[in-house]
């Protein structure tokens, strides 16, 4: 199956590349893990350094880094003592999961809904207000809207938490903050999909079957439509990753994002690697699901050659 | 004679554009109508306006299915009509079918009982060698001709009283439309339809069509029995122009799309027998013989003379190289 | 067509659209306050002032002062020029590598040309974030750190769509005729390559301009934005957050400011979008 086995190869190739770039980016920023808080003398840091293997030679520490990565061990945390980086990654990922899978399932469910009856209304006044309000919600930054959520539903009128994560109700806000830009976006896309397709030529044969409207909208109609947004999938996942650094910042849940921050400035090695690289992972096997999945839909596209 | 569609004064307008005007004709049981005009008459626009599939228009005038008004049938007695009624063969079989959709699932869905073996029947029926590889592939996996025969498998399968083929062999090699022209026959004879075909090809409409309407302009210019006798200028100089594609060409090209025509007859800048009155009053129809033929010049007593003008005419070395220039 | 005529063309397209018109007023107005509404203003964007502190919108400060006194109303102009400077100048950057990167990949062809869109998915695949987290840590923040750090993750964008449109065109009879008619390759790229691309470049930058801004606002609600005293609107948002339950003023002006501007380039962009498409049909 050549199809499937040319996008694995790019897969790893791009991996490779990846754990390479920030392997060596890393080394180029100047400062040192261990030099934040106090002035530590010279033996100190030097034992300190080859505890870590860090006087190693540079070609070194990055063969033991492969190696390492082969066994899924991304190495140890150099700030937060006795924490390895994929215990860190364990406990963390679990939440920012969720949010991540709650804000895909509002913005599939609602923008393909709204894109839907857009379409069909779109030369009526529910069809402008739909074009403005999707407008309106990609040009809306999604930590802009989590503070104005924030500041109306939990600030004032109290009627969902503010920060942290004791519970489901604490996702709310975070999702659809989340869930906003993408729902617009998704909204958007249906609609101008479904708009040509309904004017196609299948379309009008369907009707002439004498089928019903329903029936022509989620058989004919919808499944077509449904193809640029499996696309959209892939940089879909790449926003919620970043934006979710920021949510996570903003309602105070323990996620992985600002591990991610606090590595950087902390100049914690191996924790910045081991982020960027789960990280970089998942988006890419993601967008290689996403592939397969189009391919699997899409008939067109031919899975054996 | 039964009629199975009556259409009476059928004017469209698209976004506020007029399309077509007076449009009347009549299609019986067992009979194949043929509308023949070259490309931007408005042929296509009256097969989706006949079957209301077209967007944004606005209709005046009646078009009765068996005594009912069909533009005044709401959606249910319209849905119904669709499916048991009418089926129409769109120009584009590629685009006549849904993509991810099997083949098979395509043609079930216009049977009123879900059955496999009556599919399977019909893509035989048509022509289609491997019925049941077919009924599993998709569109874009079977061959061009293949498609045409699914779409016009897809328009049997109800049995309809009424057909409307808009160029149904326009991407069809000699030899297979051949084979698609008894099909047509044998499917008039065994199912008693009448076929109303849409055609720019002369001699598809004079294999399979029983009687002939030429448009032009989006108006009808001419109904006759027999396509070879017609009467109006504009139709024999058509005909003259078959055995060479380029002048058809050349004479498609010079109208451009939507020539409709307020006032005068829609042919007058172009016809080389045009008199003042042509360009400032529509003519009314004449008979003649067997046509019915809208043209002033049958108002005038010297019609025949003028006729034979015209053959001379478009034979000559002249009228070739006027057109040429165009 | 020539240049002229395809834009009077546009322009008369992108006229009907009323939606486009009200972002194009939007930001035209947007666009004025940023360059002279400060002469307008008593204040100055750093001017401190204990005494006022967190006051709410008045007469005297139209919208209010921040935690150092200062008017926001001032700070958010001058926020508006730095965001948009910041926005225009990654564009502008991402259109230079876009366009060089896509033109040479489509123009050459061949290996070169998989080579280069290969590296391109590759660059894709990297959470830019981090690419840019890392660039500002090793280069410093500043203003210069943000617009490199900026155009780094948009540029694959424009290449794509650059490549795509050459692709399109380069295989078009009127250029294989003016080549046959032994037209130089300068004149084929000035005179008919450049016209036929400009309109979605300029599309797509209408685009690239609003997510750039939307960047620097992200980039600087991390910390990792320009340098006090020096806001931007991203700034101003991060400063505020802390007090977002007690002098919420502080925030929303800044950041219905940003939505605004975001705003009017997408319906800006959209229009032109629009616009272009009816040429092509």
């Amino acid at each position: 199956m050549p199809y499937f086995f040319k996008k694995f190869i790019m897969l790893a190739l791009t991996l490779f590349l990846i754990i390479t770039i920030t392997f060596f980016l890393m080394k180029i920023i100047p400062g040192n893990p261990f030099s934040q808080e106090q002035d530590i003398p010279p033996e100190i840091m030097q034992s300190l350094y080859s505890y870590y293997g860090l006087d190693k030679p540079l070609l070194e520490q990055y063969w033991q880094y492969l190696k390492g990565v082969a066994s899924f061990d991304l190495g140890p945390s150099l700030v937060y003592e006795g924490q390895r980086v994929t215990d860190i990654i364990k406990n963390c990922f679990p939440i920012s999961c969720f949010l991540g899978i709650e804000a895909l399932i509002l913005a599939i469910f609602f923008g393909s809904t709204l894109g839907i009856l857009s379409a069909f209304y779109h030369k009526k006044w529910q069809g402008h207000m739909s074009f403005f309000l999707s407008t309106l919600g990609i040009s809306m930054p999604s930590f802009l809207l989590a503070t104005f959520l924030q500041y109306i539903f939990s600030m004032k009128l109290n009627l969902l938490p503010v920060a942290c994560f004791h519970g489901f109700e604490y996702s709310i806000l975070p999702a659809i903050s989340l869930a906003a830009l993408p729902t617009a976006y998704i909204t958007k896309l249906i609609k101008s999909t479904m708009i040509e397709i309904l004017n196609q030529d299948f379309i009008k044969m369907a009707y002439s079957k004498g089928l019903s409207q329903t029936t022509i909208i989620l058989k004919h109609a919808l499944p077509n439509a449904i193809l640029p947004v499996i696309s959209y999938l892939g940089p879909l996942t790449a926003y919620a990753i970043t934006g979710s650094f920021i949510i996570e910042k903003i309602f105070g849940i323990p996620g992985l994002g600002q591990w991610l921050i606090t590595s950087v400035s902390n100049r914690d090695y191996p924790l910045i690697l081991g982020l960027t690289l789960f990280f970089s992972v998942l988006l890419i096997t993601f967008n290689f699901l996403v592939d397969i999945i189009y391919a699997i839909v899409d008939p067109r596209i031919k899975l054996k050659q | 004679m039964k009629k199975i569609l009556d259409v009476k004064n059928l004017s469209v307008a698209l976004q506020n554009k007029q399309i077509l005007k007076n449009i009347n004709f009549c299609l019986y049981e067992k009979k194949t109508l043929a509308i023949i005009g070259e490309s931007g008459c408005g042929k296509t626009t009256l097969a989706l306006a006949i079957v209301k599939l077209l967007s944004n228009a606005t209709y005046e005038g009646e078009i009765f299915l068996e005594n009912e008004d069909f533009l005044k049938q709401d959606k249910v007695k319209t849905q119904t009509i669709y499916k048991n009624y009418l089926s129409i063969i769109f120009q584009d079989p590629l685009a006549s079918l849904n993509p991810i959709m099997k083949i098979g699932k395509q043609i079930i869905e216009a049977l009123k009982i879900q059955d496999e073996a009556k599919v399977l029947t019909l893509l035989s029926a048509v022509g289609i060698e491997n019925a049941k590889q077919c009924y599993h592939q998709y569109p874009h996996e079977i061959s061009g001709g293949m498609r045409q025969r699914v779409v016009i498998a897809i328009a049997l399968a109800k049995n309809p009283k009424l057909i409307i083929a808009d160029e149904p062999t326009a991407s069809i090699d000699p030899i297979r439309k051949t084979k698609i022209i008894e099909l047509f026959k044998e499917i008039q004879k065994q199912y008693a339809s009448g076929i109303l075909l849409i055609t720019h090809d002369i001699e598809l409409a004079n294999n399979l069509a029983d009687n002939f309407i030429v448009m032009y302009g989006g108006t009808i210019i001419e109904k006759t029995q027999n396509l070879y006798s017609a009467k109006h200028p504009y139709t024999i100089l058509l005909l003259n122009c078959v055995p060479s594609i380029k002048k058809e060409k050349k004479l498609a090209n010079i109208s451009g799309l939507s020539s409709f025509c307020e006032n005068g007859c829609a042919f007058a800048d172009r016809c080389p027998l045009a008199i003042s009155l042509c360009k400032t009053k529509k003519p009314p129809f004449f008979k003649v013989e067997h046509s019915e033929v809208a043209c002033w010049l049958y108002n005038m007593p010297n019609a025949t003379q003028n006729l034979q003008k015209l053959l001379d005419y478009a034979q000559s070395k002249e009228y070739n190289e006027i057109f040429s220039k165009n | 067509m020539t240049t002229n005529l395809y834009l009077k063309y546009t322009w008369q397209q992108f006229k009907k659209n009323k939606a486009a018109l009200y972002g194009l007023i939007l930001l035209g107005i947007i666009l004025l306050l940023a360059a002279f509404g400060s002469c307008f203003s008593p204040y100055t964007y750093c001017g401190i002032d204990m005494d006022n502190k967190n006051l709410p919108p008045s007469f005297l400060h139209l919208f209010g002062t921040d935690e150092l006194g200062r008017d926001v109303f001032t700070r958010c102009l001058f926020g508006i020029r730095i965001s948009l400077f910041v926005g225009i100048m990654a564009a502008l950057l991402d259109l230079l590598i876009g366009v060089v990167w896509g033109s040479i990949a489509a123009f050459f062809g061949g290996i070169l040309d998989e080579v280069m869109m290969r590296l391109c998915d590759t660059f894709y695949a990297i959470p830019h974030l981090l690419i840019v987290i890392m660039l500002m840590i090793v280069m410093g923040p500043g203003l210069l750190t943000i617009i490199t750090a900026l155009a780094l993750s948009g540029w694959i964008n424009m290449a794509r769509i650059v490549r795509g449109q050459i692709l399109q065109i380069k295989n078009m009879e009127f250029i294989k005729a003016s080549l046959a008619l032994g037209a130089s390759k300068k004149r084929i790229i000035f005179k008919h390559l450049l016209p036929n691309i400009s309109g979605p470049i300029i599309a797509t930058m209408t685009l690239t301009i609003p997510s750039a801004i939307f960047a620097e606002a992200f980039l600087s609600f991390l910390g990792l934005g320009v340098q006090a005293p020096i806001a931007s609107l991203g700034v101003m948002v991060n400063d505020a957050l802390c007090a977002l339950r007690y002098y919420p003023w502080r925030l929303f002006f800044p950041a219905g400011i940003i939505i605004m501007l975001m705003l009017a380039f997408n319906l800006i962009g959209d229009g032109l979008h629009k616009a272009m498409d009816v040429k092509q049909t």
